[in-house]
């Protein structure tokens, strides 16, 4: 019995403007790599709108949908390695939903909190992935990064790991939670009212 | 501007564009699976080389290779990396100056992980270009997969382009008004706001009017739904399948034995 209600707890949650919400995340996932390219910092935002979903429909929504920005890269362009990926978006959402659950993201001093804790989370599940898939290298910059650290003596997993955080703090601790946080909170009652999380983080 | 929708499915009357999309998603996973079984990459390489007769038959053989460009600079990046600085290491091919030395594991191991990228990538590929995405909806829906699946992966590919073509207009209109795209590291990040803001606000109104329009055409009702494209498993499919899975088999023994 108690198992049934966990489902249906679920898949209440999948209202039809939760669902409607995940293309839509995935878009802005998408959208952020036209301005990483503008401005031309280290801060990529592939995370921004599965966060923003996370704020607004809870983690089971912006889990599915973290996991399907990558699924949909995989059939738009062909990139099978990018499915494994999924994973890290995966545990990005829902753990974001989960701050959001917990009310975690209603006072402006924990969001960066929040922010660090995701960008660990994201260091630990993508560095076993990108070992295995692609022996630790993704093609940019942050391969300078990790041959640095393996050039100064450290552990192999020490190396990936810190280079994969000190690469994400900076996007997931500041840009990728704070915009998103900021406009759930800046948005109009009429809109606001019709997502299940927002009570909880405004 | 951004194609209206963004697939790479290029549409030819072949036997391979004729399966059913769970067939060939079977055959795709198979050889997934295979590549991580495998000990050394000149078995691999051996599966690479079985592509070249798939991509003869789908009619693609030249699109199919066209993701190797994109893994060149990877290539050359694992190469380098793990040839320097494999943790592993035991045997020196080549000392260099400055106390570098180039190992053997190090490229045995870049050798292993990029011949595994390159077929994941060509069998991948070739899926995608013989699959048109509304088939593979329908084909997985027929496997009673919940049809939210479908929804996302339908409407993504459809959002994606307005999304992007929508976040273009942002960044031209907030640079019209007079938004540094250059300049100190604290500019750029002041740059972030005005940019995102207005794609929030917009996707939530956008996100609210699609609702309507869905609910108006009675999406989340409890009823048999019928799709535009049908597919069907025929004999074929399953005799292929079973065999793909007979091959996996046999392959993953021989190679662990060998």
């Amino acid at each position: 019995m108690a198992k049934q209600d966990w489902i249906t707890r679920i898949k209440a949650e999948f209202t039809t403007i939760a669902i409607v919400m995940i293309p839509i995340a995935i878009g802005i996932n998408q959208a952020g790599r036209l301005i990483h390219e503008a401005l031309g910092l280290p801060v990529w935002l592939d995370t921004i709108g599965t966060i923003f979903t996370a704020m607004l429909c809870g983690p089971w929504v912006a889990g599915v949908g973290g996991f399907f920005t990558n699924v949909v890269t995989a059939i738009a362009y062909g990139r099978a390695t990018s499915v494994f990926f999924g994973l890290v978006q995966l545990g990005i959402g829902f753990l974001a939903g989960f701050f959001a659950w917990k009310g975690w993201w209603k006072k402006w001093w924990k969001v960066p909190l929040c922010g660090i804790a995701l960008a660990a989370t994201a260091a630990l599940i993508s560095a076993p992935i990108v070992v295995t898939v692609r022996g630790g290298v993704s093609g940019q910059g942050i391969d300078l990064v990790f041959a640095f650290f393996l050039a100064t003596g450290q552990n192999f997993w020490t190396a990936i790991f810190a280079s994969r955080f000190l690469i994400e703090i900076l996007d997931k601790g500041i840009i990728s939670t704070y915009i998103p946080w900021a406009a759930v909170k800046r948005l109009p009652e009429k809109y606001a009212r019709m997502f299940k999380y927002t009570k909880k983080v405004r | 501007m951004p194609r209206a929708l963004l697939i790479s499915y290029i549409d030819k009357d072949s036997f391979f564009h004729k399966l059913n999309p769970v067939t060939k998603l079977v055959i795709t996973i198979s050889v997934i699976i295979l590549i991580f079984i495998t000990k050394s990459f000149i078995h691999n390489l051996i599966i690479f080389i079985f592509i070249i007769p798939f991509a003869y038959y789908s009619k693609l053989t030249k699109q199919v290779f066209m993701p190797i460009k994109y893994l060149f600079i990877i290539f050359v990046i694992l190469f380098v990396i793990q040839g320097l600085f494999y943790p592993f290491r035991e045997t020196v091919l080549i000392q260099l100056p400055y106390g570098f030395a180039i190992w053997t594991e190090g490229l045995i191991y870049a050798s292993m992980i990029s011949s595994r990228l390159l077929v994941m990538l060509v069998y991948g590929y070739l899926f995608v270009l013989t699959t048109h995405p509304g088939d593979l909806v329908s084909a997985l829906r027929k496997l009673r997969l919940p049809y939210i699946f479908g929804y996302i992966v339908l409407a993504t590919l459809q959002i994606i382009p307005r999304v992007q073509s929508q976040m273009a207009t942002i960044i031209e209109a907030q640079k019209s008004r007079g938004l540094e795209t250059k300049g100190s590291i604290v500019k750029r990040l002041r740059a972030y706001t005005p940019l995102l803001g207005p794609l929030f606000m917009g996707s939530v109104q956008n996100a609210i009017e699609r609702a309507t329009a869905l609910e108006a055409r009675a999406f989340s009702a409890k009823c048999e739904k019928t799709s535009y494209r049908e597919t069907i498993i025929m004999k074929k499919d399953k005799v292929i399948m079973v065999l793909t899975i007979i091959c996996l088999i046999i392959f993953g023994v021989t190679s662990w034995l060998l």
